[in-house]
């Protein structure tokens, strides 16, 4: 199952994002295709935000995203990000 | 006499291990921001920091001058282990706050002001030392209004199970702050005396030998023991105590925050505080409450 389709790793990938960032918001107030990073970003994530993330998501799932142009394509939004923990 | 006014004075005493969040809730007293990626010592700095400066506005070019004994431990101690226990990445949140002056940062961005901002640690006489720079600062005319503060989370490692340490003072996480000033008009204090000597002995003939002595309060820092706080009452011409430690408990900066307290709570009273390290060296600073 692509992850973009699976309602269990989104949530659990909002409430990683809510809790490495230290947000001040519900998981359920992050739309699945919410821009999560940059200033049209209502989260407003910026690049330290995504290092936090990628460690988190390596100790968590095992994948390592070391490619800086991988990391924004990845991390557009919860659907991509889901969609690259969990390809099918 | 320093010439370091003190035109407000905080001490913010926290319980060990309080929730985070409950350090936010105070914090949202003071200012409106919303902090992320903070940890408990930068929480501290800015509740201490903002609740001294809490009814003033301080000059934009206001330094800051943040001395701790510990810093960042925690912090430190779990990036240690993500490196060398884990063998993984520490996440970057937990390595930028290891840098104690991150906390100095969060200050001035969230105070507005553009002063130059260090971070002062010196084994048991921190805070003494900050003001020796403030003072070199301060005489080289570089700074004109500055925040000086102590901050320390508290450290168990040396805790009984009741949150005590082995001379039975409560463990407290403490952030005490003064803001001072070249002028004297509106000061409610001031440091009229830091200084620094080499053993016991200089340090006792000093106040000795003052012209003049000193007849207030007298309270002993962490590093002075029972049995040499004893021998110091019999020397001094003062006996009345104030047991900062014993009444609000110990961190890292609890001289910082003694201090801070004697300074809200004694208008009109002077108070000499006496600390070593354990070089031997002492360092006395006095107060005085208009």
């Amino acid at each position: 199952m692509k992850g973009s389709v699976d309602q269990r790793l989104k949530t659990d990938l909002k409430r990683l994002i809510v809790e490495e960032c230290d947000l001040t918001i519900d998981t359920d107030e992050i739309g699945d295709d919410d821009l999560l990073f940059g200033s049209d970003s209502r989260l407003g994530l910026d690049s330290i935000d995504a290092l936090q993330i990628s460690i988190a998501v390596q100790n968590k799932y095992g994948q390592l995203i070391t490619d800086s142009k991988q990391l924004r394509k990845v991390m557009r939004s919860i659907n991509t990000f889901a969609d690259f923990i969990q390809p099918e | 006499m320093t010439g370091l006014y003190i035109h407000s004075a905080s001490a913010f005493i926290g319980k060990a291990h309080a929730d985070e969040k409950l350090l936010k809730e105070e914090l949202r007293k003071y200012t409106p921001d919303n902090f992320r990626r903070v940890n408990r010592f930068i929480l501290l700095a800015l509740i201490g920091a903002r609740q001294c400066i809490h009814d003033h506005s301080i000059a934009g070019d206001t330094a800051v001058y943040l001395t701790t004994e510990y810093g960042n431990l925690s912090n430190t101690v779990t990036v240690l282990d993500e490196i060398y226990t884990a063998h993984s990445l520490p996440k970057p949140f937990s390595f930028i706050n290891t840098m104690s002056n991150t906390a100095a940062f969060y200050l001035a961005q969230n105070l507005g002001i553009r002063g130059r901002s260090l971070t002062v640690s010196s084994q048991n006489l921190s805070f003494q030392r900050g003001i020796d720079l403030l003072m070199t600062d301060w005489s080289a005319c570089s700074v004109t209004s500055a925040l000086i503060g102590g901050v320390d989370v508290s450290s168990l490692s040396e805790a009984g199970g009741d949150d005590r340490n082995a001379r039975g003072w409560q463990m407290v996480d403490g952030s005490g702050w003064f803001y001072v000033r070249t002028e004297r008009k509106g000061a409610c204090g001031v440091f009229r005396e830091n200084r620094s000597f080499q053993d016991g002995a200089t340090c006792r003939k000093w106040i000795r030998d003052r012209k003049e002595p000193f007849e207030d309060l007298v309270a002993f820092g962490p590093s002075i023991g029972e049995k040499e706080a004893a021998e110091w009452r019999t020397a001094l011409p003062t006996t009345d105590e104030f047991d900062y430690l014993g009444q609000y408990g110990y961190c890292g900066s609890a001289a910082a925050c003694g201090i801070g307290m004697f300074v809200k709570r004694f208008r009109g009273r002077s108070l000499l505080h006496i600390d070593r390290n354990q070089l031997g060296n002492y360092a006395v600073i006095e107060v005085e409450v208009f």
